[in-house]
């Protein structure tokens, strides 16, 4: 390519037809093929995942009302669907409980003595009131002659 | 319906990462948030060695490439499709690069290119003991190309990488950079003649 050419190419003026020609023809040449596949085999760059999640939340803070909305609504669903779970769960716990082992009746030792105590005072009770079922009226005798005639 | 197969450059990286743009851009239109970040995966780092490349400072092109994502997010609803995916993301990319390059009064460094003073063929190798595919191993000549790629203008720089790197066609290159595409051409051979320069200075030295 002549020095014309290339000054052309630099001041990026309009080429005629057989510059535009020459120069494409230059382009397609072995070295400048070569050459764009070495440049095209040059490594990219690499982000981090810290980027990535920096990027991650810039975006999220700029996402539409509605998408935050449909993210809340969704929490609240399944926050709802776990605490429905564990009452659920908590229910049948306590329903199981009852059906196979009914609670022992609680009687402390006080209570015990208290039963045998009315127990024993019931029987006195009742041993008295069959005493005064079973009364002899006695009539006092009034002088010495009358109590020796009893007997 | 076509495969957003420039994701995943072709044959160098996985097919099957392949992915149905159309549905993803129909997606990405309502605001899908998860089917944004399957667009950010598949971009995200092919835009940042763009952007990388661009800015000549790492932290800063991290900056530049979450910038290039939100943007994208912001206008996806607009995003027409006349262009591709991909080109509409790397145009986003250069405008931002061009917007940082303004902000920081970047001095851009402009191409020194001197002509043979004996006049035809001053670029032409005699030598082709180098070969860059076959020596693509090597880091020291990757090196010597990164080099090159970095001290060239930026005009030159963003062609040569949407081009070679990104494979990129004249009519999208000229589309994200509102320049005619003849210009692409001729910023395209003399990024390319820069690179060449560099590494036959290099080879020359070394023997």
């Amino acid at each position: 390519m002549n020095n014309d050419l290339i000054k052309k190419l630099m001041e990026e003026q309009s080429l005629n037809m057989v510059e535009a020609l020459e120069l494409e023809q230059q382009l397609e040449s072995g070295d400048h093929v070569r050459l764009s596949q070495a440049i095209s085999h040059l490594p990219d760059g690499e982000v981090s995942l810290a980027w990535r999640s920096e990027l991650n939340q810039k975006l999220q803070a700029m996402a539409p009302v509605e998408t935050k909305k449909k993210f809340s609504l969704k929490w609240v669903y399944s926050s709802s669907a776990v605490a429905a779970a564990i009452a659920a769960f908590a229910f049948f716990a306590i329903k199981s409980n009852d059906t196979v082992e009914p609670p022992a009746p609680m009687v402390s030792q006080n209570e015990k003595v208290d039963v045998e105590s009315y127990g024993v005072k019931s029987y006195e009770i009742d041993q008295l009131e069959i005493n005064n079922n079973f009364h002899v009226p006695v009539k006092l005798a009034q002088s010495s002659d009358e109590f020796m005639s009893q007997y | 319906m076509s495969l957003l197969v420039g994701a995943e450059r072709v044959p160098a990286r996985n097919q099957n990462n392949a992915i149905n743009e159309e549905a993803l851009v129909a997606q990405c239109r309502t605001q899908d948030f998860e089917a944004f970040g399957r667009l950010v995966d598949a971009y995200q780092n092919r835009v940042y060695g763009f952007v990388r490349r661009m800015l000549r400072n790492d932290e800063e092109a991290l900056d530049v490439t979450q910038e290039v994502f939100i943007k994208a997010y912001q206008g996806m609803a607009g995003f027409d499709g006349r262009a591709s995916l991909r080109s509409w993301l790397f145009r986003i990319a250069y405008n931002l690069c061009v917007d940082r390059a303004r902000k920081v009064s970047r001095q851009v460094k402009t191409l020194s290119y001197e002509p043979n003073e004996e006049g035809d063929e001053p670029m032409e190798f005699s030598d082709r003991s180098w070969d860059p595919s076959e020596s693509l191993l090597a880091n020291e000549l990757q090196g010597i190309m990164e080099e090159a790629i970095a001290s060239m203008s930026d005009k030159l720089r963003t062609v040569l990488l949407m081009h070679d790197k990104e494979e990129m066609g004249y009519d999208e290159i000229a589309q994200a950079m509102e320049i005619p595409v003849g210009t692409v051409k001729s910023r395209l051979f003399l990024a390319r003649n820069h690179v060449k320069e560099r590494i036959e200075r290099y080879m020359q030295e070394g023997l």
